[in-house]
């Protein structure tokens, strides 16, 4: 073995060192230089930001002010003009003079989207964080103030016809579609270059794509079956036609929400599908990955698993909400979100009944929920849980026994010290807030000896000494004992669960729970494998009950109808909903079939669920909405003088 | 005479023995292992919602007994078997120092006595028994006894509350005190409770489900060991293919598809997927034992196969196996305690992983330590002891 | 020793397929199905119905409308067809809804084959009008071809030219359609034209013996699964229609930057540890250090990692130094290079830590034993007595034989550097491979979970070979017969 000399040696480690030096001022050079970019890219960002508001916001301030006057612009013509608008404009304003505008709002998203094409996906996810900004653009919307009203957003004006079986709609002209987000650069894309308006052309595009049987949209196409054809009379007018004088189909005009047709319509490279197989191109779009619409914010990245970016569209044709950017961070874990609330990587966030009672209601006075530092308050969401009885199942084929479990239920208990209070007790499916809802009936109450007598009135006794009430049925020993399913994952009903099973147990009724998972959940629902199952809806502002409680859905497979619940008299009941058109009316009805349900208890009615919300105190005018999505953040915005928000304290 | 005697008592195992009781850490850990089993069995002693007796106006009941077999109460048939076990464990002490005192063969009767009671533990555990009956809440009779002035006197375990009672007089979760030692979690049941009769859950996981794979293990690898040719390729090709398994991925995936998941399910899997290891290693000591004289020598001598295998070669082959089986234990009590934690294990069972996930939900520390601590402390204990073994039979380190 | 190799990896492909075969009846045949999420609704359900129609395409897409393993629905007789649609027509009232929507879920998963019987009971005379009416249904349910749509790619002009005939057909065949409350004669005259139909496309569904066999093995799942595994293609995730690999390699960054680090640290770490405790066999360090390792080996880690959020990341009462999980901080995009090296790495100090500590104890126990294995040897002694210090005899001689076993371990680390760790992941909110694996779990996305897996057997089996390659590599004495 050959050796170095010592001076040999001494160099080559000085070189080394040498070397490392200089490699170390290298990084430190470019450190500098690339800092530098970061800055003027952030500059050049604010001007663009300013620029846009400059350019645009008089012109849509005009706009406005423009149709106040003088709803009829005189370029235009109507074919009915003797009939009323419908739509009203919107009186709450989303910029108030103390309005701020800029900011980054991060927020939190549990689970990635399945998909972004609003058509395939019926994901809550989507739906409650993406849709509201990106697109969910409707012909019209519920007023922010008074969900009863619609207001206008795609469509300056619909006239219906007095049979509600034709809408004739007139688009809002230079609606614009946000730019793909695309790799602009390698010339695969130039076919999707320049701007896109909004015309009747997207609109018979959608209901062409939501009527085709390939389309994966079952979410959709039920509602839209009714739908005769629609018709365009210009690039802004269109017009809808129904078969039927159903209620459904005003909703499901006016709140109709175009899909664009410059890119859906094609594939990669820019080539129009294949018409026999377009609905399975569609189903599997290329750009399904990425969110398009014309709503006030457009997408910027989206990385999967762990972020979501969008900025506001400087072309909004509406007006502008005032926080520049959203950004939603992308992880499942709950005690993440708290955890990242309090170190200020969220400025916005919803509780979970934990998380509640530890900050906000036993919380030290120095935490940052405490101090002053977050915000909070509680809103009520358009949800109801419930637990409900399998009619299939003979056990609950009898409804004392099924007011016998409503009666078992500790559920001023579980609301004081599970749930913390985050919710309010109802009695039945519809919506506490909304003008259909039965105030005279009264709360089930929780009455283990109420409901023993109603076991043993309806025949269940505990015959063999074995601690459980069984029965003869059908020649055969029955016990009672049947299985709750629900879905895994919350702690707060699996307490809820297991207290019910405790109780359920001294009248000597034998529950077993099967917590799954949503997936197996909902397969079992729809092949109606099941005994009881825990569940929740959320209701829509005016809820159509036939999917749910009508006697035609029993029998059929994969229906909402998943308890197989049958009586007649709420058949008529709703089948009347469905005609009448006037609100007293179908207020009183709704009570009636509130009513009805009430007696029956085919489901043990829970509560809906309240949220509490958190915020940090540099966002202001934090309102939540009446209908879902709740917390709309249009409306607020970051006080950027005082406090120099949005700087991560690490 | 006398010195040849001694000579013979010397046995491979003596030499273990003395080997591993030199180690104090590893007796230790065998200690703290027999304590582990003996609090596992008679959990029902310490914490329990029911009297032994109560007596209300001068009338006594002994509801005790009773109860320890009431489905009902304990629907974990783990739980019903190891009260069957603590019921009958003095029968098996009373039964071990008679037949001593009377020089019977000990050893035989003695397993034939452990294989019948495990037969009676395990008949009571499965439903083949109906034992069930109505739920009573004793602490409440005595307590309206009492409110009502009558006279009224009950002896409750040293910890009044079962794993799976609640109490609803405080908001839960509350913090440890001394009525709840450990507190209680959200539903308001009482924790250390709960971990005492977490103690079963995992001991029966560890011992289960190594005894399966054990078994799968052994079977496999001596066939393949003895017999070699195509016996041993085809078996080697098999454990090739199940080696390739990513074992707790798998055990995820099935748990997660299970949709009544119990213990015994965990316990399977857990045997089903992780059998390799031991015929591996059972196929190498049977190589390496085949070809010796002695094993000729059966051969020779027309003594069957079977006999050979299990009464010649496994006895000799027994130290890896019981080193493996040692560490196995270990690895499956962290194994279902993952299981747990991720919310795939049994929910209706007072598993430690569940309650440390609940614990990380909740934020409470007491609900993550304890269990945490209590997992480390059994893992660590039958990691040690292990180890210990296995220096113990490594002639090598023998001093 | 290249004849080893070639013989080794030629054994592979049949271990691989036994594998995956395993996997896959495990899969299939475990209760619960897809499908279920797609209609997800996350935590409340929306009032909304749903379509018979598109669950069936999901099904023909992902093949689970076909058998597992063998098909042998060319020969369906009309009994098997006619109790699925006397259940399904339900016309006592008295089939529980369970065995009226497994019939139904049968008779669509018939599709073509069912087709002849179909004809053959639509014909009969005895029919109630509920019978016929469901015959009819799924007679124009199941007659539909679905037009020929790969996922990726474009079609050639050939399947073009098929899919618009198919489209034809399809068309004519749903203007065969009667309303549910048609009269008897209405449906007398649709039966006179499907029969019409049936005359003219009868050679459709008369199979040769060839084509018997050809339906028997490979008009099946796993078949179809095969066909493209040789492409090296796992299909597309059940729930957002992306390719699986493509998936899986942008979730693999994100572990690799957690495992790799780990591996190298554990390896830093428990060298030295083995080493040093070899050298300084049976004293109070040796002993020490096992009992400590063995210690941290025995700690979950999960229970580790939730003790180190509680109390370094949470403030409130205790420090806040280390973020609470996640890759990197959200707005990494407006940091220089050297900034979000440093915040990535910052936030993975927790979960290195609890990734890590848990192998010190078998690495630096190899560490050991491979040192005690030649620390004795004669070439070491010389070494000795040739006056070397020791730190030369133990570092410069010992060390180069006693590292063997150790440094072969490295290939049986592949799956795991790759694969992630699912807890930690899952704990730490990073979104690698760990958190793929767990989320498709939960979703039951079929091919993902199969992709997963398969690949992490590949993994092994690759790594098995590396380190039996690496072994005879370092180890010249070591050959393969």
């Amino acid at each position: 073995m050959r050796k170095d000399s010592l001076p040999e040696k001494i160099l080559t480690y000085l070189a080394f060192i040498i070397l490392f030096i200089f490699m170390i001022i290298m990084l430190v050079q470019f450190d500098k230089i690339e800092r530098r970019q970061i800055n003027l890219e952030m500059q050049l960002k604010d001007l663009e930001v300013k620029i846009g508001e400059i350019a645009s916001a008089p012109i849509a301030y005009s706009v406005a002010e423009n149709v106040e006057k003088n709803p009829l612009t005189p370029s235009r013509k109507y074919l009915h003009p003797e009939v009323k608008n419908f739509l009203s404009d919107e009186t709450f304003k989303l910029r108030i003079p103390e309005t701020q505008v800029g900011g980054i709002l991060n927020r939190w998203m549990p689970s990635d989207p399945k998909s972004f094409n609003t058509i395939v996906s019926n994901d809550g996810t989507l739906n409650a964080y993406v849709g509201t900004y990106v697109n969910s653009e409707a012909f019209a919307t519920r007023s922010y103030s008074n969900p009863d009203i619609w207001v206008k957003g795609l469509a300056e004006r619909i006239e219906i016809t007095d049979d509600f079986k034709e809408y004739t709609i007139y688009l809002k002209k230079g609606v614009k579609w946000h730019r793909p987000v695309v790799d602009w650069q390698s010339g695969r894309y130039d076919w999707l270059k320049g701007d896109h308006e909004l015309t009747a052309k997207d609109v018979k595009f959608t209901v062409d794509l939501i009527k085709n049987p390939q389309v994966e949209c079952p979410h959709l196409r039920n509602y839209y079956e009714d739908l005769d054809y629609v018709k365009i009379i210009d690039d802004y007018t269109v017009v809808f036609r129904w078969k039927k004088k159903t209620y459904n189909s005003l909703s499901f005009t006016v709140g109709f929400s175009p899909i664009p047709e410059f890119i859906y319509g094609y594939d990669e490279d820019g080539k129009p599908f294949e018409k026999s197989v377009f609905g399975l191109r569609f189903n599997n779009h290329w750009y399904n990955m990425k969110p398009i619409g014309c709503g006030p914010y457009e997408f910027v990245s989206y990385v999967q698993g762990a972020s979501l970016k969008l900025k506001r569209f400087e072309q909004y044709y509406g007006e502008k909400p005032a926080i520049n950017e959203i950004n939603y961070q992308i992880f499942p874990d709950q005690k993440q979100n708290l955890l990242k609330i309090k170190s200020k990587d969220l400025d916005f966030g919803v509780l979970y009944p934990t998380d509640y009672r530890e900050e906000i209601l036993k919380g030290d006075p120095s935490s940052p929920f405490k101090n002053g530092n977050i915000l909070n308050n509680t809103y009520d969401e358009m949800v109801y849980t419930y637990w409900g009885w399998n009619m299939e199942n003979s056990i609950f084929k009898d409804r004392k026994v099924r007011w016998a479990m409503s009666h078992a239920l500790r559920l001023d208990y579980m609301l004081e010290t599970i749930f913390l209070n985050l919710g309010q007790r109802i009695t039945g499916p519809n919506y506490i807030k909304s003008p259909g809802y039965n105030k005279d009936l009264p709360l089930v109450t929780f009455d283990l000896d109420k409901a023993a007598k109603l076991l043993d009135e309806a025949g269940w006794r505990d015959t063999d000494n074995d601690g459980i009430r069984d029965r003869i049925h059908d020649g055969k020993k029955q016990n009672f004992e049947f299985t709750m399913l629900t879905t895994s994952g919350s702690p707060e009903w699996s307490a809820a669960q297991n207290i019910y099973k405790e109780d359920l147990m001294k009248i000597g009724v034998k529950m077993n729970i099967s917590e799954v998972d949503w997936a197996v959940m909902q397969k079992r629902i729809e092949d109606k494998d099941f005994d009881a199952m825990g569940g929740a809806w959320g209701t829509p502002w005016e809820s159509d009950p036939y999917q749910i409680w009508h006697s035609s859905q029993a029998s059929i497979p994969k229906s909402s109808n998943h308890i197989s619940y049958r009586n007649p008299e709420v058949d008529e009941v709703i089948e009347e909903l469905r005609e009448t058109f006037d609100p007293e009316k179908r207020a009183v009805l709704y009570r009636k079939f509130h009513k009805l349900i009430y007696d029956d208890q085919p489901y043990t009615f829970i509560f809906t669920r309240k949220r509490c919300a958190v915020w940090w105190n540099n966002l202001h005018r934090v309102t939540f909405n009446i209908i879902r999505p709740h917390d709309d953040s249009r409306p607020w915005y970051f006080d950027l003088k005082n406090v120099s928000s949005n700087v991560n304290p690490n | 005479m006398e010195e040849k005697k001694e000579y013979k008592k010397i046995s491979y195992w003596t030499v273990v023995w003395s080997q591993f009781s030199k180690n104090t850490i590893a007796l230790w850990g065998l200690g703290a292992i027999i304590l582990l089993l003996l609090q596992a069995i008679y959990v029902p002693l310490i914490a329990l919602d029911v009297p032994f007796y109560y007596s209300i106006d001068g009338k006594t009941e002994y509801p005790f007994l009773m109860e320890l077999f009431n489905q009902n109460r304990f629907e974990n048939s783990i739980d019903i078997f190891f009260n069957t076990f603590m019921i009958l464990s003095p029968l098996f002490l009373i039964s071990f120092f008679v037949m001593r005192k009377m020089k019977i063969a000990v050893s035989k009767i003695l397993i034939s006595l452990c294989v019948v009671l495990f037969a009676v533990s395990f008949f009571m555990s499965m439903d083949s028994v109906n034992t069930k009956k109505m739920y009573v809440n004793y602490k409440e009779i005595v307590a309206s006894a009492i409110k009502d002035g009558r006279q009224a006197d009950a002896l409750f375990p040293v910890i009044q509350y079962s794993y799976r009672e609640m109490d609803s007089t405080a908001q839960n979760p509350q913090p440890p005190s001394s009525l709840h030692l450990l507190g209680t979690d959200a539903e308001g049941r009482d924790v250390f409770a709960r971990m005492l009769y977490g103690t079963r859950i995992s001991m029966t996981i560890g011992v289960v489900a190594v005894s399966i794979y054990m078994l799968i293990g052994i079977i496999l690898g001596a066939v393949a060991g003895y017999f070699g040719g195509s016996a041993d390729l085809w078996i080697s090709r098999i454990i090739e293919v199940v080696i390739c398994f990513p074992t707790f991925f798998l055990i995820l995936t099935l748990a997660a598809f299970i949709e009544k998941r119990t213990v015994f399910h965990v316990m399977i899997l857990i045997g089903i997927v992780s059998w390799t290891g031991v015929a591996r290693l059972v196929r190498g000591e049977f190589l390496r034992q085949r070809g010796m004289d002695y094993v000729q020598a059966a051969i020779a001598l027309g003594i069957s196969r079977v006999k050979i295998i299990f009464s010649h070669i496994l006895p000799n082959a027994m130290g890896p196996i019981l080193v493996s089986a040692t560490f196995g234990v270990a690895s499956a009590i962290l194994t279902e305690s993952s299981l747990s934690f991720l919310g795939l294990g049994d929910t209706t069972a007072p598993s430690w992983g569940g309650i440390l996930n609940i614990g990380r939900q909740q934020g409470k520390l007491w609900l993550i330590l304890a269990p945490g601590f209590a997992i480390f402390f059994v893992v660590s204990v039958f990691n040690l002891v292990g180890e210990a073994i296995r220096d113990a039979m490594d002639p090598r380190l023998r001093q | 020793m290249l004849a080893y190799i070639a013989k080794r990896i030629l054994w592979m492909f049949p271990t691989f397929f036994a594998i995956s075969l395993i996997i896959f009846l495990i899969l299939n045949l475990a209760p619960g199905k897809p499908g279920g999420t797609l209609a997800g609704g996350g935590e409340g359900q929306e009032a909304s119905g749903s379509n018979r129609e598109s669950y069936r395409i999901f099904k023909s897409q992902f093949n689970l409308d076909k058998p597992v393993l063998f098909n042998t629905r060319y020969a369906l007789s009309d009994r098997e067809v006619e109790k699925c649609l006397r259940n399904f027509a339900n016309e006592s009232g008295k089939t529980p809804m369970k065995e009226v929507i497994k019939a139904q879920e049968l008779l669509e998963d018939y599709g073509q084959y069912s087709i002849p019987a179909l004809i053959r009971i639509v014909n009969k005379e005895d029919l109630s009008s509920k019978m016929m009416r469901v015959t009819l249904e799924t007679l124009l349910q199941n007659a539909q071809r679905y037009p020929i749509n790969a996922y990726a790619g474009r079609l050639d002009e050939k399947t073009k030219q098929l899919n618009d005939e198919i489209d034809l057909e399809n068309n004519e065949l749903r203007s065969y359609a009667c309303s549910p409350d048609a009269s008897k004669e209405v449906q007398a005259e649709a039966v006179s034209k499907w029969n019409a139909w049936y005359e003219r496309t009868k050679g459709r569904f008369e199979y040769s013996p060839l084509q018997k066999i050809s339906i028997f093995f490979c008009d099946t799942r796993f078949f179809k699964y095969w066909e493209n595994l040789i492409k090296f293609d796992f299909g597309v995730s059940h729930i957002d229609k992306q390719p699986v690999m493509g998936k899986i390699l942008s979730k693999l960054q994100y572990s690799l930057c957690l495992s790799v680090p780990s591996v190298i640290l554990a390896y830093i770490i428990s060298v030295p540890l083995g080493v040093f405790s070899a050298v300084k066999q049976n004293t109070l360090f040796d002993r020490a250090c096992a009992v400590v390792l063995f210690m941290l080996y025995s700690l979950p880690s999960f229970f580790v990692a939730t003790i180190l959020l509680y109390f370094f990341s949470q403030g409130g009462d205790y420090v806040k130094i280390f973020p609470t999980g996640g890759f990197q901080d959200p707005n990494s995009e407006y940091m220089t290079v050297l900034q979000q090296i440093a915040d990535v790495l910052w936030h993975l100090v927790l979960p290195l830590i609890c990734m890590t500590y848990g192998s010190f104890a078998s690495l630096s126990r190899y560490a050991r034993t491979g040192m005690l294995d030649v620390i004795r040897s004669d070439y070491v002694r010389t070494a000795r007595a040739k006056g070397l210090s020791e730190f030369t005899v133990v570092v410069k001689h010992a060390m180069r034989n006693g590292m063997i076993p150790i440094i072969t371990l490295l290939g049986t680390l592949l799956p795991v550097i790759i694969g992630g760790s699912v807890i930690i992941e899952y704990i730490f909110g990073i979104p690698g491979m760990g958190q793929l694996s767990i989320t498709s779990i939960y979703n039951r996305d079929y091919n993902m979970i199969m992709g997963i897996q398969l690949i992490s057997a590949i993994l092994v089996l690759i790594g098995i070979l590396i380190s039996d390659i690496m072994y005879a590599i370092v180890d010249p004495r070591i050959s393969f017969k």
